[in-house]
């Protein structure tokens, strides 16, 4: 199963390959190093482009060998686009209200997006998986939790009058 | 060639001499025969979650656990692959041709006994050789200096990055992600950041356990939620209960099977010494071998115990000999050979020919529990292979993978408390998902995070004690000889893929 071909694949590859290599150029050198700090990403990134050039050379080559993915693409700006971002606004949360609150806002959706419904499916398990988790990893093994500005220090905790 | 009873027997007395290494050698046999046995759930997956949870163990319960896990979950797989036709490791895809029609003509619990059988058979005997033969090989490498060692990273990434996927070209460019990778931050020598932008997080570098669960297993979320949305990730149906006579594995069927567990363990044993290759396949060249010798081939695929036997028995034999590149070079060649390495290093233990003279006990020890844990994997999977099946099958996919990504977020964060890693982890995630869309190795690239570093390193060294600049590694005869190795795997490689895709576009 394929996003695009191989000759956008390599395409892409050559692209990282020169973003590599411009961040090499940004590399401080010390003139006295047998190998300077450089050397290696560079040489990594030099690879890389050629490499890409090969992918993306067979992928013309065999252009007609590759199958048409806009199935694998809405997939991803569907399902797997969202879950990134509900990852990201995951951490944002925790950051702000710690991983109780957090989890307890993010862990029903998760469920909710693998076919989870009506309120045990995709309420009730989700808390206990939480619940459990927080007295295993917190409680039990003394993990120390994020600070959770906005409850500790933010307008919420101003809402609240603390 | 000393042979080293005494030493694994000091290593069984340490075993059964510290609680806590006793009690993760049976935790990590259950571990690994329950995430082994999860469809879609990796073995190394379950392994990068939990091994945030090894950092608080001592370094011998550490590598115990991850190590029994490893080979409980090689076992593991075949019971999905049994009971489900799916399997939950790609090292029991060959188990299912046989052992899912043995399930439904209601011979489940006799497929998941010659399972357990020929698993614990391959297990030992590459056990054995790994015990018998590592030392040795490790002492044939201790002369070697730093353009050897070059040589062989060059050549490990060169033979990985050219077997692990069907293009050759990709499994390479997996190789030098994995490599670019491993130069973010600090760089050890010079004291120069690089590729870090400016954000401060990154100036320590990529840590390894963000990326493996990024790659590993918040990918493989995303793609089981990918397929629920398509509504293709049907839950697993339990295939019909046979009379309990059926169920025995006979005098006969050992009979059977034991010529077909030796030859193949002998398979698997020889693939696990080469980097990249792996559990999946082993299990299929044993599965063709043995289906080429039998009297009667036309039972294979209808549920022969032979055809559980013989992959079974290849993919748990690649288990000890797999760990000889990384005990006697330091070169992993599987991901979960990579985990264990790094494990050996945040404990900091030196992994290379050193380690048996320097951490012998450690070694030795790691061995014993090793055997331990095959014995129970081995009665569980007897005893209670049928009911783990069961328990699997009515816990709903929809439930496993959303507690999975939890479990995901709090195994990252609780690495060093910081929530930037979280961020790491997303990123590799994204990174995972795209290369498994696109044909590219997470394995070659994690491997080639792991070793780059040493790479890097072993060629500064070289070149500093070169007085002849690089022509060094031409001038020493062992160096010469693994570069050699790597350009001639690459060039069979190379040769067979031509061959195979001119035999596929033949007229008939």
């Amino acid at each position: 199963m394929r996003l695009t071909g191989d000759a956008a694949t390599g395409a892409s590859i050559i692209a990282l390959g020169m973003f590599f290599l411009w961040g090499a150029e940004l590399i401080d050198v010390y003139g006295d190093d047998a190998i300077p700090s450089d050397f290696f990403p560079r040489a990594i990134s030099i690879l890389l482009i050629l490499a890409g050039a090969a992918l993306a050379a067979g992928g013309v080559v065999a252009a007609r060998r590759v199958t048409p993915t806009s199935q694998d693409w809405r997939d991803f700006g569907r399902v797997t686009l969202p879950l990134a971002a509900l990852t990201v606004g995951y951490a944002v949360l925790w950051r702000q209200i710690g991983y109780l609150g957090a989890s307890m806002i993010v862990a029903p959706l998760m469920f909710l997006v693998f076919g989870n419904r009506g309120w045990r499916d995709a309420l009730l398990v989700p808390a206990v998986v939480v619940i459990v988790f927080f007295v295993l990893f917190f409680s039990l093994m003394g993990l120390h939790d994020a600070p959770g500005r906005l409850l500790n220090q933010g307008p919420l905790n101003r809402l609240l009058g603390a | 060639m000393d042979l080293p009873f005494d030493d694994l027997l000091r290593g069984f007395g340490q075993v059964f001499g510290a609680t806590d290494v006793l009690a993760l050698t049976l935790l990590g046999a259950f571990v690994g025969v329950i995430a082994g046995a999860i469809p879609g759930l990796t073995t190394a997956a379950a392994i990068a979650m939990l091994l945030p949870l090894t950092f608080l163990m001592s370094p011998l319960a550490s590598l115990t656990f991850i190590y029994v896990i490893s080979k409980a979950g090689r076992f593991g797989g075949s019971i999905s692959a049994i009971l489900f036709n799916t399997p939950g490791t790609s090292a029991a895809a060959a188990t299912q041709l046989d052992g899912h029609p043995m399930a439904k003509q209601g011979r489940a619990v006799k497929a998941l006994r010659v399972a357990t059988m020929a698993s614990v058979f391959g297990d030992i005997g590459g056990d054995i050789l790994l015990i018998f033969f590592a030392a040795s090989i490790a002492a044939l490498t201790i002369s070697m200096g730093p353009p050897e060692y070059f040589a062989i990273y060059m050549m490990a990434f060169v033979v990985i990055g050219s077997v692990v996927t069907d293009s050759i070209i990709k499994g390479l460019i997996s190789v030098l992600l994995g490599m670019i990778a491993a130069t973010v931050g600090l760089d050890r020598i010079a004291g120069v950041s690089r590729y870090d932008f400016g954000i401060t997080e990154l100036l320590s570098g990529i840590n390894l356990v963000p990326l493996l669960i990024g790659t590993l297993v918040l990918s493989e979320v995303f793609l089981q939620a990918e397929k629920h949305w398509r509504r293709q990730g049907a839950e697993p149906l339990m295939p019909p209960a046979g009379h309990p006579d059926d169920q025995r594995v006979t005098r006969e069927d050992v009979r059977h099977c034991l010529p077909v567990m030796v030859r193949s363990t002998g398979i698997g044993a020889i693939v696990g010494l080469l980097p990249g290759l792996g559990s999946a396949v082993a299990c299929f060249i044993a599965y063709g071998e043995e289906r080429r010798r039998a009297k009667r081939p036309e039972l294979w695929g209808k549920g022969a115990p032979e055809g559980i036997a013989a992959p079974e028995s290849a993919n748990n034999a690649v288990s000890g000999p797999s760990m000889v590149p990384v005990l006697t070079l330091g070169i992993p060649g599987s991901t979960i050979a990579a985990m264990l390495m790094g494990v050996f290093l945040i404990h900091g233990i030196q992994v290379g020919p050193t380690i048996f003279v320097q951490s012998k006990e450690l070694v030795y020890a790691l061995f014993a529990a090793g055997l331990v844990g095959i014995v129970v994997y081995g009665l569980i999977g007897w005893f209670l292979g049928p009911l783990i099946g069961q328990a699997i099958g009515r816990v709903p996919q929809k439930t496993i993978y959303p507690t999975i990504f939890l479990l995901t977020m709090l195994a990252t964060y609780s690495l060093r408390n910081d929530l930037f890693d979280l961020y790491v982890t997303l990123g590799f995630a994204l990174i995972g998902y795209a290369m498994r869309r696109t044909g590219f190795s997470p394995p070659a690239f994690i491997i080639a995070f792991v070793l780059a570093g040493g790479a890097e390193q072993t060629l500064r060294q070289t070149l500093l004690m070169s007085t002849s600049g690089w022509s060094i590694f031409f001038e020493r005869p062992w160096s010469l000889f693994f570069l050699g190795v790597g350009l001639a795997g690459l060039l069979w490689r190379s040769w067979s893929a031509i061959a195979s895709r001119r035999r596929a576009e033949a007229p008939a």
